[in-house]
């Protein structure tokens, strides 16, 4: 029974440390991605400036500026 | 960049004067130029061919004569003055480094900017520095491609459908599993085993659920992008030209990688319980 279930087993193996592999690696590149752009994190609790932005606020790099 | 020995020969040995000097100066330097430039173009997958007609039509425009042996892994250069008063002589690794059609492109235009729109050396020495930093292609543009290419092998090979897409997601995961891999500087040949396997067993995906009904096109074809295509051609022409050592070289280093994929390969049709013919 177990011999029969080799070929499922080995192909659930491969496909799973595929799906981790490249799980890791894009999660891995977000946050190097993140981390130069110094954007933060993944998830954060924002301001509510930024909760509830109606289009034509001012933003605050544009506020920097002026 | 191994530099194994460097030598110098005159044909006077004493009172050199220093028009000689400055001479013997510039010889080393074109030397040493011409054998930077063909470990990076050999290194970047050039044939033998294209590497001795390269440099010496680079030297014939600098007006001075190279002869080189040209082994697998290293080059041996000589650059002399058209009188053969002068020479030098130095022998340089190959460049290691993935195969770049892009800068092998770019080094075979130089050589032609020098002979036929008279580039100086210096103006070459500056362009070749910027052609060795051409940044390599996109990776997951390659991935994508590379994995399009597989699944059209596929369908070349008179695979259905469903057959095209099981070989584009193994392809797909086993070049992504090559390009981490590489860059994390494994050993080729394990590499190769290791995709092989993963790809074939991936490949029998149609054939695990039962649906398509060419399966068997589908692990025959999930490996096809590991085939060292290029090493082999090369061989060929190199063996063609009569380059001999630096032929079975190559043609042993494609060998190797063959055997590896092969390997990879049996690996996943047992462990698939497929059988082989």
């Amino acid at each position: 029974m177990a011999a029969l279930n080799i070929p499922l087993i080995t192909w659930c193996v491969i496909v799973a440390a595929m799906t981790v592999l490249i799980t890791v690696r894009l999660f891995k590149n977000e946050h190097r991605h993140m981390q130069s752009r110094h954007q933060g994190h993944l998830v954060e609790v924002g301001s509510e400036r930024e909760e509830f932005f109606v289009p034509g606020d001012v933003l605050p790099e544009h506020k920097k500026r002026s | 960049m191994a530099a194994v020995a460097c030598g110098e020969t005159t044909g006077e040995s004493h009172d050199i004067s220093d028009e000689c000097r400055e001479a013997s100066a510039s010889l080393k330097e074109i030397c040493l130029f011409l054998s930077e430039y063909s470990a990076w173009l050999l290194g970047s997958g050039a044939t033998s061919i294209r590497l001795e007609r390269n440099v010496r039509r680079m030297a014939k425009s600098l007006d001075c004569e190279a002869e080189m042996t040209i082994l697998p892994r290293h080059i041996h250069m000589t650059v002399c003055s058209k009188d053969r008063a002068e020479s030098y002589t130095y022998i340089i690794a190959t460049h290691p480094m993935p195969i770049s059609f892009e800068i092998n492109t770019k080094l075979s235009r130089l050589s032609w900017k020098m002979a036929d729109e008279g580039l100086g050396f210096s103006e070459a020495k500056t362009e070749f520095r910027d052609i060795i930093r051409t940044p390599p292609a996109n990776k997951y543009l390659v991935l994508v491609l590379a994995s399009c290419a597989n699944a059209a092998f596929c369908r070349l090979f008179t695979g259905d459908w469903a057959a095209v897409g099981v070989v584009f997601m193994s392809t797909l995961a086993g070049f992504y599993l090559k390009q981490v891999l590489t860059e994390h500087k494994v050993d080729m040949r394990l590499i190769f085993i290791i995709c092989a396997f993963v790809s074939s067993v991936l490949g029998s995906t149609a054939g695990l659920f039962s649906f398509g009904h060419t399966p068997d096109i589908a692990v025959g074809t999930s490996v096809l992008y590991l085939v060292p295509g290029i090493p082999f051609l090369n061989s060929f022409s190199d063996m063609l030209d009569g380059h001999y050592i630096c032929a079975f070289g190559r043609f042993v280093h494609a060998v190797v990688l063959t055997c590896c994929l092969s390997l990879g390969l049996c690996g996943g049709m047992m462990m698939m319980n497929l059988s082989m013919f």
